[in-house]
């Protein structure tokens, strides 16, 4: 079972149509169950909801053998927490499916770090649905972890300073109470 | 290492000694014993205390068949006294008491040794409780020189003078060992950072209830001999300080004049009546003030950092909240605009809701705008931690005023250019990160180590 998914946000017809038509021509051969939001589009060859509540959304992601979305960080983020072999195709600006491109910048740099696998165009999509069978995502170094410990090491900072200028303080106070 | 012991009175506590237990056995500093005195309970108690002393050795089961004539207070006091008997001949530096229906903090235990180590005349330590009061949680009004029972800890030296505590009939039995350990030359303090959560809400029903306990006060009042001249300035305060106003203090009052006309004898020592009676005069005398040589400055306003989390729900939360691990073990608050996300944010603080707002709706950036000032000026964060909005922007801003530090972590959906909060920010940011290397070159001040996700 493939899992589509378009974001809660605006539908993403261009892709439902991709894997749709992909479909009519026999070039998936695996179930999809998708969301595709508020949209006039009705998917002929599988099954669809608009939206989502997120466990039920957390319950299709996990189940999933592969997932298919568009390059939100949040599905991105997800998919890879929960080490689901990932397709994205990123919405552009050109077909105001977005206001800016940052979709396709983020697809094409988790792609070269293997993360996932990105169609940017329609004619793309089969032959990547056909990767994702066998694709292994590349084992991710931690890099929040990397970003955490830079905020951790600034506020332990912070709190040093605050706790010296304050011992500062009482021991001036005491001084001061000595010679009185 | 600090090796301290717990002794527990437990009397019908089914609902609440889980929590209570879990919250010990999570503590940053464990206990070399604890032990827990089943004050002859007749429900589920002994089966709960019984199932986590077979699994963690250092829980200990103890139990005391209930006696009859000792009141509810007085029965406690001995459960405490027979637990601390099979502790005394520990080589502990620290006792802590505490009641069977408290959930603490994970460092209570550790920040208060803390506290003892920095002044080495405390004898006697606490946190501040809250108590829930019709479904509100409240401060008890307190002398910072008393220290609740339910979460007491003594310096073993400062409990071996005293002899323990005294079984009043009325209670009051913590006011009375603070006294004491004074009388010796001690201090006592509770410390207002270190608050703990009393699970089971005391006077929950009606306003009924709390009149009731402010009369028990008053009557315990009487019972600790406390003088009546301070019992008229006392309970002429609490009519104005404390809920409920007027009748709570007329309460007390009543309660300490009911304790006249019984006139029974008091349990405390003639020697203790005299100290006590002094202290009071004092305090009278001062307005109120706690004597210099009483006082407990160091540790009290040790200053932690507090910080603030701001950031809109969805995407920048999400990206925030991956960053948890760097703000682990300081205090947080979070500001955050829809409800949706309260449940996520749930270990960090208190969670205040401002609803979203962006350029297109003047009106709602004010009305933004004015909830955000509400909330920095009462949590008055050393440092705001932002992913965005314009929510998390107008924090950072805000934030600033009032001299907290700034860090700004840019989202990853911005690449060309830095959002258009994080360009105002940059200004005044103290750290500020982005998640795009070309980013970090087009901006002097910004900052590229990775990404957030």
């Amino acid at each position: 079972m493939i899992f589509l998914s378009v974001g809660t946000q605006f539908p993403f017809d261009r892709l439902v149509k991709a894997v749709d038509d992909a479909f009519d021509n026999d070039l998936i051969d695996e179930e999809v169950f998708a969301q595709i939001g508020e949209t006039s589009y009705r998917p002929r060859n599988f099954e669809s909801v608009p939206s989502l509540d997120k466990s039920l959304f957390d319950k299709r992601l996990k189940e999933a053998s592969g997932i298919i979305s568009h390059a939100g960080v949040g599905t991105i983020m997800t998919a890879l927490d929960n080490e689901r072999p990932l397709l994205v195709m990123p919405r552009l600006k050109k077909y105001g499916e977005v206001v800016n491109d940052h979709q396709l910048a983020i697809a094409k740099r988790f792609e070269y770090l293997g993360y996932i696998l990105a169609a940017y165009q329609e004619k793309d999509l089969p032959e990547n649905v056909a990767r994702l069978k066998t694709f292994i995502p590349r084992p991710r170094e931690n890099q929040a972890r990397i970003v955490a410990a830079r905020i951790s090491e600034f506020l332990y900072r912070i709190s040093t300073s605050e706790e010296q200028s304050y011992q500062k303080t009482i021991d001036r106070a005491f001084t001061k109470s000595k010679n009185e | 290492m600090t090796c301290y012991v717990i002794v527990t009175p437990a009397y019908n506590e089914q609902n609440d000694i889980g929590k209570t237990i879990e919250s010990v056995i999570t503590q940053t500093v464990q206990p070399y014993l604890w032990v827990i005195v089943d004050d002859g309970s007749t429900d589920d108690t002994a089966k709960i205390i019984q199932q986590y002393a077979s699994e963690y050795r250092w829980v200990q089961y103890l139990y005391r068949k209930k006696e009859a004539g000792q009141s509810y207070y007085s029965s406690n006091v001995y459960a405490i006294m027979a637990g601390y008997a099979l502790i005394k001949t520990i080589d502990y530096d620290f006792l802590a008491v505490l009641d069977a229906d408290i959930s603490l903090p994970k460092d209570y235990y550790e920040k208060i040794f803390e506290r003892f180590s920095r002044d080495e005349k405390l004898g006697v330590a606490s946190g501040v409780y809250k108590d829930q009061i019709n479904g509100k949680l409240r401060k008890i009004l307190n002398d910072r020189r008393s220290t609740p029972k339910a979460i007491q800890v003594f310096r073993k030296k400062c409990f071996e003078q005293i002899g323990g505590y005294l079984p009043l009939k009325y209670g009051g039995e913590d006011t009375c060992s603070c006294i004491m350990a004074r009388m010796n030359g001690w201090k006592s303090w509770s410390f207002p950072e270190l608050t703990v959560v009393h699970n089971k809400p005391v006077g929950t029903g009606h306003a009924g209830n709390m009149l009731k306990i402010c009369f028990r006060h008053g009557l315990n009042e009487y019972g600790l001999a406390t003088h009546p001249l301070f019992m008229i300035a006392k309970s002429l305060r609490r009519c104005i300080k404390e809920r409920p106003f007027i009748s709570g203090g007329m309460a007390r009052m009543a309660g300490f004049l009911y304790g006249y006309c019984l006139r029974e004898k008091r349990q405390i020592p003639d020697e203790l009546i005299r100290f006590i009676r002094k202290e009071q005069m004092g305090r009278l005398l001062n307005l109120n003030r706690i004597p210099k040589e009483n006082r407990v400055t160091i540790a009290t306003n040790a200053k932690t950092i507090k910080i603030c989390l701001a950031a809109s729900s969805g995407g920048h939360l999400s990206q925030l909240l991956k960053l948890s691990d760097g703000w682990k073990g300081y205090e947080t608050a979070c500001v955050t605009t829809s409800e949706v996300v309260r449940d996520k944010l749930r270990d960090f603080g208190r969670v205040y809701i401002v609803g979203e707002c962006n350029r297109e709706h003047p009106l709602r950036v004010i009305l933004v705008l004015v909830r955000c000032i509400s909330v920095i000026l009462r949590e008055r964060p050393n440092v705001v931690i932002s992913t965005g909005a314009a929510a998390g922007c107008i924090m950072c801003f805000l934030g600033k005023l009032l001299g907290a530090k700034i860090i700004w972590v840019d989202s990853i959906t911005n690449v060309k250019l830095v959002s258009l909060s994080g360009r105002m920010v940059r200004y005044i940011a103290d750290l500020f990160l982005v998640q795009w290397p070309e980013l970090a070159e087009r901006y002097s001040n910004a900052e590229y180590i990775g990404t957030a996700v």
